[in-house]
């Protein structure tokens, strides 16, 4: 399909009508959008130990890490399905608990995601400090 | 913790899943509810209550759902592809319409004389729900191709670099209602020329309504008048495609007007196709000191029209290198 020549002119149209948002709505989706991509940073660390979906949620609750459970449980299946969780049925307690764990693809990708991710503090710490 | 609410919103949940995770999710957010409840009410037993804030607490089955599905292909056309598709459907369908009440309107008028008195009323109905329905069909057509595109990713312009437009001063950019009213005037003429041609007809004194063309010889002419709009209609879907006057553009259209000058002496001369009744009550027209002015417009009518499409077909032609010229040098 060739070029689109009403591309920009929609663009434009619906930038030129800005919502009326407060202050505080604008920290919370900034916060919301920060926080986003550093939950499967969380999710993969944790997991290097098996746990089952809700511990995960207390225990990053306990770190200051607030994530709700309709997030985390298809997060976690679908980290499982891209190879880098496992998990298992445990059927000793009162109620069957399904135990995710982190694979060994699981670790070598953290590891990447770790090391960029400091390097991303570093660089922000830098830009931060000259401004 | 059996409970029939809980029941009742994990199935809500998983009947929008694949069948193959439907069982393992239910069994993980039966295991999920149960810790939340535990966590809220300790060795109490959760009330009703409790069971609707906990689930509350989880969204609407069909939020969960739609995040256990994966966040993309949320919609039928999305991206590119629902750009790409808006702007197909906002040429389409005028277009569509516009012919459909065009044909329909015309076809109703020609074949019912108005011998009841609801005769227009009939008539309006008759065309708004055609175009209606033609619309519809339209729309729905172009949804389909598009969502089939989008499943199976098509590409839609990978080369899209080679698409950028170059910038507005840089040639004369041409308004999309340009071509659109193009292709409905050559649509218009199609119909009129192969549907209903004895619309076009001229009042004589002594001889009454004369169609100005011979309408068997005109029917027998349908493929290179069908050709003819065609090519008439591609060119303006060029101008459309390309928004601004190219080389390309002008390459197109020169050479589509070289063939429509073919056609039309095809038309025109090489087969007669004026009503020679017509030209006969021309020429003899008793109309004064014009009548051998009249005489020859009559003899030659022919000639003056297949001079007339081809001396237009050049200004535009002259007009649409002229442009480019200009352009190129700013």
């Amino acid at each position: 399909m060739p070029k689109e020549s009403s591309d920009s002119k929609t663009a434009n149209h619906s930038a030129a009508k800005p919502k009326s948002t407060t202050k505080q709505e604008l920290l919370s989706g900034f916060l919301l959008e920060l926080r986003r991509g550093t939950v499967i940073l969380c999710v993969l660390a944790k997991l290097k130990q098996p746990a089952y979906g809700y511990k995960l949620i207390n225990d990053l609750s306990g770190t200051g890490i607030a994530i709700d459970a309709n997030t985390l449980y298809p997060l976690l299946r679908r980290l499982e399905a891209q190879g880098l969780l496992t998990s298992t049925w445990n059927t000793d307690g009162a109620k069957p608990r399904k135990y995710y764990s982190t694979t060994d693809l699981g670790n070598e990708l953290l590891n990447d995601l770790v090391r960029s991710w400091n390097q991303t503090v570093e660089d922000l710490n830098d830009i931060l400090q000259e401004a | 913790m059996q409970h029939e609410l809980i029941d009742r919103y994990i199935y809500a949940v998983t009947r929008h899943l694949p069948p193959k995770i439907r069982a393992d999710v239910k069994q993980e957010l039966e295991s999920l509810i149960f810790d939340m409840l535990e966590a809220r009410c300790g060795d109490i037993l959760p009330t009703e209550r409790d069971i609707r804030v906990v689930l509350t607490e989880l969204g609407t089955p069909e939020e969960l759902a739609s995040k256990y599905s994966g966040e993309d292909r949320q919609s039928l056309i999305s991206g590119v592809y629902f750009i790409a598709y808006r702007r197909v459907l906002r040429i389409v369908l005028p277009i569509v319409v516009a012919a459909v009440t065009l044909s329909v309107l015309l076809s109703t008028l020609l074949d019912k004389p108005a011998d009841t008195p609801y005769f227009f009323l009939i008539l309006f109905g008759q065309t708004v729900g055609s175009a209606l329905a033609a619309g519809f069909q339209a729309f729905a057509i172009v949804t389909f191709i598009f969502a089939v595109l989008e499943r199976f990713d098509a590409p839609l312009g990978a080369d899209y670099l080679s698409y950028l437009p170059p910038a507005p001063q840089q040639a004369r950019r041409i308004k999309p209602y340009e071509p659109i009213i193009g292709i409905l005037l050559s649509l218009f003429a199609v119909i009129v020329f192969l549907g209903f041609p004895q619309m076009l007809s001229v009042y004589i004194q002594d001889g009454g309504w004369i169609t100005i063309f011979n309408v068997t010889v005109l029917r027998q002419l349908w493929l290179p008048i069908i050709l003819w709009a065609v090519l008439g209609i591609a060119k303006e879907a060029m101008k459309l495609i390309e928004g601004r006057n190219t080389i390309r553009l002008v390459v197109v259209s020169i050479a589509a007007n070289i063939l429509i000058v073919i056609g039309t002496y095809i038309v025109f001369i090489r087969n007669n196709v004026l009503n020679p009744v017509l030209v006969d009550l021309l020429s003899k027209l008793p109309v004064g000191q014009a009548s051998e002015f009249l005489e020859l417009i009559g003899s030659s009518l022919s000639i003056i029209i297949f001079a007339a499409v081809t001396l237009a077909l050049l200004i535009e032609s002259i007009t649409l290198i002229a442009q480019i010229v200009r352009s190129s040098r700013l």
